[in-house]
């Protein structure tokens, strides 16, 4: 086994804001999440009878959840090293990242039969590392239901 | 392993059975020597980066959460997630994944688990999770 994030050669410079749900993991495709345009990074978790969590609640998991903060969270990624590739008057040139951690905290259960949208912002980008926050709420950002923050490694990101 | 429902639910093995995400997954417990093992059969649908290509995280970090719920209700004590962290170790490749959980502390109104999730080798763990988990009953 490889002990390192092996570099993912998949190129995007394409990339534009949406692109990751669009690309879609298969996972993210499998669950049905959708990008919401008129927001910087945010997608869309339609309720699906198939993916709740414990019946007794009818809620959407708390995987489903997990998956589309994650999802979010690379969104976030590609925005902030496109605006740095701006700022620096290059082309943007994405790679690949790796998650190292991942926090999530149930703020509370989320209504049953509820979509849940999951918005995430890049709090900070270095060389070679992304900080990034992410929420999950039905309606109201203001009342989350789930609230993230993890790091992410870059891999292939122009110096 | 709990010997019926609590709070009318399934119990053990059932308990993922009857949740409907984990059937999604195609999430299964076997039997081990120090408790359940929770299982991932690889699926397409699990993939998260098609270069790699490597599990998603999301689908991990749910495979680590249900198979510490699943450990908790082997004990009787049925739980909701407080909070979870997943350290990401090595690109987890298409191929079965295994889980086994660890109750660090079994408190009366919370608990708290370690997860670490294999592969083909037992010593390299792919992911662990860490967390806290609200007590039903």
């Amino acid at each position: 086994m490889n002990d390192e994030p092996r570099p993912g050669e998949e190129p995007m410079s394409d990339a534009a804001p949406g692109d990751l749900a669009q690309r879609g993991t298969a996972l993210s495709l499998a669950l049905g999440f959708e990008t919401l345009a008129d927001r910087a990074c945010a997608m869309r978790a339609p309720f699906r009878e198939d993916l709740v969590g414990d019946p007794a609640v009818g809620a959407l998991a708390g995987g489903v959840i997990f998956a589309l903060l994650d999802q979010t969270c690379g969104m976030a990624i590609g925005r902030a090293l496109r605006a740095r590739a701006e700022a620096e008057g290059r082309a943007p040139r994405l790679g690949g990242m790796a998650t190292l951690d991942f926090r999530l905290d149930h703020v509370r259960p989320p209504r049953a039969g509820a979509a849940v949208i999951g918005e995430a912002e890049c709090l900070r980008l270095t060389g070679d590392v992304a900080v990034v926050r992410a929420w999950a709420y039905e309606d109201d950002p203001a009342d989350p239901v789930a609230a993230a923050q993890a790091a992410f490694m870059l891999i292939n990101t122009p110096a | 392993m709990s010997d019926g429902p609590a709070h009318g639910r399934p119990s053990g093995p059932a308990l993922l059975d009857a949740w409907p995400y984990a059937r999604f997954l195609g999430v299964r417990l076997e039997a081990g020597d120090s408790g359940p093992i929770a299982v991932l059969p690889f699926a397409e649908r699990l993939i998260g980066n098609p270069v790699l290509p490597a599990l998603h995280g999301g689908a991990l970090a749910s495979f680590l959460e249900l198979a510490a719920l699943a450990r908790l209700d082997a004990e009787g004590r049925p739980a909701r997630t407080i909070d979870i962290t997943v350290d990401y170790l090595r690109s987890a490749r298409p191929t079965a994944t295994f889980a086994q959980a660890r109750i660090l502390k079994l408190g009366r109104r919370a608990a708290n688990l370690s997860v670490e999730a294999w592969q083909d080798d037992r010593g390299s763990p792919v992911a662990a999770l860490r967390g806290h988990f609200l007590i039903l009953g």
